[in-house]
C-alpha cells in the first residue's frame, strides 16, 4: 500500500532502490574485505623485514658511566643544555629502559632533551646468576648513589632530578628519602607506594598465602622473565591474548602501526631476570608486608621514613594501569613530607603513560614545564 | 570455597551477559554500516564481556588455589631438578651450582664486615678530624715568628750562589 505523496509506484521504487543501493554497498564491502584478506594474507612473510628494523632507542646517547652490569647513558640534544640540574631517568628492573625513548615520536626522553635538560638513564643492565644475592640496598644505595654522585661530579650540580617509572620509581623515593640532600626534584610515573588493597591481580597473587616467595628464591635464583611475563600477560588475557593480535591483522597493512607494533612488542618479549633478593624484598616487604606504607621498609642500615622526602615531587599516573593502579600510587603525596606535590592522571594503560600518543601530546610538555619552573637555568640560558 | 551451584551459577551469568550484550550490540545495528564494521562491533562487546569475567575469575578462590598448586609444583619441580643435578655433578667430582652460591654468599658476608669494618673506621677518622678541628679552634693565635734576615746578593754571590750550587767535597 502506497503512502504519503500518492504516488506509490515511485515509493515502491524508492524502497526497492534503497534496498538495492544497500545490498550493492555491503557486496563491496565485503568484497574489499575479501581482497583486503588476501593482500593482508601475501604481506605476512614480509613482516619479518619489519620485525628487523626495529631499533632499540631513538636519541643519540652516550655511555658516560658503568660499574659492573649498570650503565648511565647521557643523551646528546641539538641544543645546547639549558637548565642547571641534570634529570636522571631510573628504570624498572623487570625490562629494558628503552621504552622512554622507543621511537623519535613516541620518546619521553626526547621531550627533556628538546627542552635542554641534561638528561640521563640509569640502565640496570642483565643480571647474570652471579647477582642473585645482591639487594635492594645494593641497588639503591650503592648502584643508583654512584650513578647520581657521578653525575653531580660530571655537571658540577649539587642534586639531580629524579625520575623513576614504575619499580624505578618505588626505588627512586627509597633513594630520595634517605639522600634527600642530592635530590632537588622527584618525579614518579606510575609507582606502587600502597599495597595494601586488592584492586590490583598481582597484589591478590602475590599475597603471602599463595605465594612462598623465599622458597621460590632459593629453588630459582633470579626470578625468572618467562615467569614474569607470563604474569604481565595474565592480567588481561582476552585483550592481550586475542584482541592484540586480531587488531594487528586486521591493521597489518599500515605501515607505520606495523613498525610501531614491532617496537612495541620487541620491547615487551624483551625481559630480563630479576635479581632473586630484590625480587623477594620487593614481593615480601612489599606487596606482602606493606612496609613502605607503614614506615618500616629496611634498607641495609637504613629505614625508609617517605616523610623525609622535601623537596618537589610530581607523581604522574595511569587510569587505565592494570599494573601499578592509581590507587596504589596516590598515597605518596600524603606521605611525602613536601609541600610543593602534584598529580597528574592520564587517561591510559601503564604503558601509554610512556608511549600513548595522549601522553605524548598532553602529559609530557606539563612535566616538562614542571619540571623546569623548579630547575634553574644555566648562566646566559633562556628558558624555552 | 563457593558451591557448586555458585559456579554453576556464575558460569550461566557469563554466558547470558555474553548474550545480552551481542544482543544489545544487534539491535544498535544500523543497515547503512557495511557487514565487517557491524562484526566488528559484534566483537569488541564479545571480548569486553569475556575480559571482565576473565578477570572476575583470576579473583576467584578457585583460581588462587589452582595458582598456588601450579606454583608449589614448579618449585618443587624446580628444587628435585636442583637436587638431581647437583648430585650427579658432585658424583663426577664437578661443581654444582650450590657450591658456586655457597662461595658467593661467603664473598658477600666478607664484603659486608670488610664495609662495616671501613664505615667503623670511617666514623673514627672523622671524630678524630672533628677534634682537631675544635682544638685548632679553640687555641690561642700562634705568634708570627720574626722574619729571617736575607744575605746581601753581594755576599750569596761570593759563597758561590748557596748550598744547592756547591761542588761536592770530592771534586775539591
Amino acid at each position: 500500500m502506497a503512502t504519503g505523496n500518492g504516488n506509490g509506484n515511485d515509493n515502491r521504487n524508492g524502497i526497492g532502490a534503497g534496498v538495492q543501493d544497500r545490498a550493492e554497498r555491503w557486496a563491496t564491502s565485503l568484497a574489499d574485505a575479501a581482497a583486503a584478506n588476501f593482500s593482508k594474507m601475501a604481506r605476512l612473510p614480509f613482516l619479518w623485514q619489519h620485525a628487523q628494523r626495529v631499533r632499540k632507542g631513538s636519541t643519540p646517547a652516550d655511555v658516560v658511566y658503568e660499574e659492573d652490569r649498570v650503565k648511565v647513558l647521557r643523551y646528546r640534544g641539538e641544543g645546547p643544555v639549558r637548565y642547571a640540574t641534570p634529570v636522571v631517568f631510573v628504570f624498572a628492573m623487570v625490562n629494558r629502559p628503552y621504552i622512554l625513548d622507543l621511537t623519535p615520536e613516541k620518546s619521553v626522553i626526547a621531550h627533556f632533551v628538546r627542552r635542554g635538560f641534561d638528561t640521563y638513564l640509569l640502565d640496570w643492565g642483565v643480571p647474570t646468576d652471579s647477582d642473585r644475592h645482591l639487594t635492594l640496598n645494593d641497588h639503591v644505595n650503592g648502584y643508583l648513589l654512584n650513578a647520581v654522585e657521578y653525575v653531580r661530579d660530571s655537571t658540577g650540580a649539587p642534586q639531580v632530578s629524579l625520575m623513576g617509572y614504575c619499580m624505578g620509581g618505588t626505588m627512586s623515593a627509597m633513594f630520595t628519602s634517605i639522600h634527600q640532600r642530592l635530590v632537588r626534584n622527584l618525579i614518579m610515573m606510575a609507582a606502587g607506594i600502597d599495597f595494601g588493597g586488592a584492586d590490583g591481580l598481582l597484589q591478590l597473587w602475590t599475597g603471602a598465602n599463595i605465594f612462598d616467595v623465599d622458597r621460590f628464591v632459593a629453588a630459582f635464583g633470579n626470578c625468572p622473565p618467562t615467569f614474569l611475563q607470563t604474569a604481565f600477560l595474565m592480567l588481561k588475557p582476552v585483550a592481550n591474548l586475542v584482541e592484540k593480535p586480531l587488531n594487528f591483522y586486521e591493521r597489518m597493512q599500515d605501515e607505520q602501526f606495523v613498525d610501531d607494533y614491532f617496537a612495541m612488542e620487541g620491547w615487551l618479549n624483551d625481559n630480563i631476570p630479576v635479581p632473586g633478593e630484590v625480587f623477594r624484598e620487593f614481593v615480601k616487604y612489599l606487596y606482602q608486608q606493606n612496609r613502605l606504607m607503614k614506615g618500616t621498609m629496611p634498607l641495609g642500615k637504613h629505614v625508609v621514613n617517605l616523610k623525609n622526602v622535601t623537596c618537589p615531587v610530581l607523581n604522574l599516573m595511569a587510569r587505565k594501569d592494570d599494573l601499578v593502579p592509581c590507587c596504589q600510587s596516590l598515597p605518596f603525596n600524603d606521605l611525602v613530607g613536601s609541600t610543593d606535590r602534584r598529580t597528574i592522571e592520564c587517561n591510559a594503560g601503564h604503558i601509554g603513560l610512556a608511549v600513548g600518543s595522549k601522553a605524548q601530546k598532553e602529559l609530557w610538555p606539563q612535566a616538562c614545564d614542571w619540571l623546569a619552573e623548579r630547575t634553574d637555568l644555566l648562566p646566559g640560558a633562556k628558558r624555552a | 570455597m563457593d558451591s557448586m551451584f555458585d559456579q554453576a551459577q556464575r558460569f550461566t551469568e557469563m554466558w547470558a551477559d555474553l548474550a545480552a550484550r551481542m544482543a544489545g550490540s544487534g539491535l544498535a545495528f544500523n543497515p547503512d554500516t557495511p557487514p565487517p564494521d557491524a562484526a566488528r562491533q559484534f566483537r569488541a562487546a564479545a571480548f569486553q564481556t569475556l575480559g571482565q569475567h576473565a578477570d572476575q575469575f583470576m579473583r576467584s578462590p578457585q583460581f588462587l588455589e589452582m595458582m598456588k598448586q601450579s606454583l608449589e609444583a614448579a618449585i618443587t619441580f624446580r628444587e628435585q631438578m636442583n637436587a638431581m643435578l647437583t648430585q650427579g655433578r658432585h658424583a663426577t667430582e664437578g661443581i654444582a651450582r650450590q657450591d658456586v652460591d655457597s662461595v658467593l654468599v661467603s664473598v658477600r658476608h666478607l664484603e659486608t664486615r670488610i664495609l662495616d669494618g671501613l664505615e667503623t673506621l670511617t666514623g673514627r677518622v672523622d671524630a678524630v678530624a672533628q677534634r682537631l678541628d675544635a682544638l685548632e679552634a679553640a687555641a690561642p693565635p700562634k705568634k708570627r715568628p720574626p722574619a729571617k734576615k736575607k744575605a746581601a746578593p753581594a755576599a750569596k754571590k761570593a759563597n758561590g750562589g748557596g748550598a744547592a750550587k756547591r761542588a761536592p767535597k770530592a771534586e775539591e
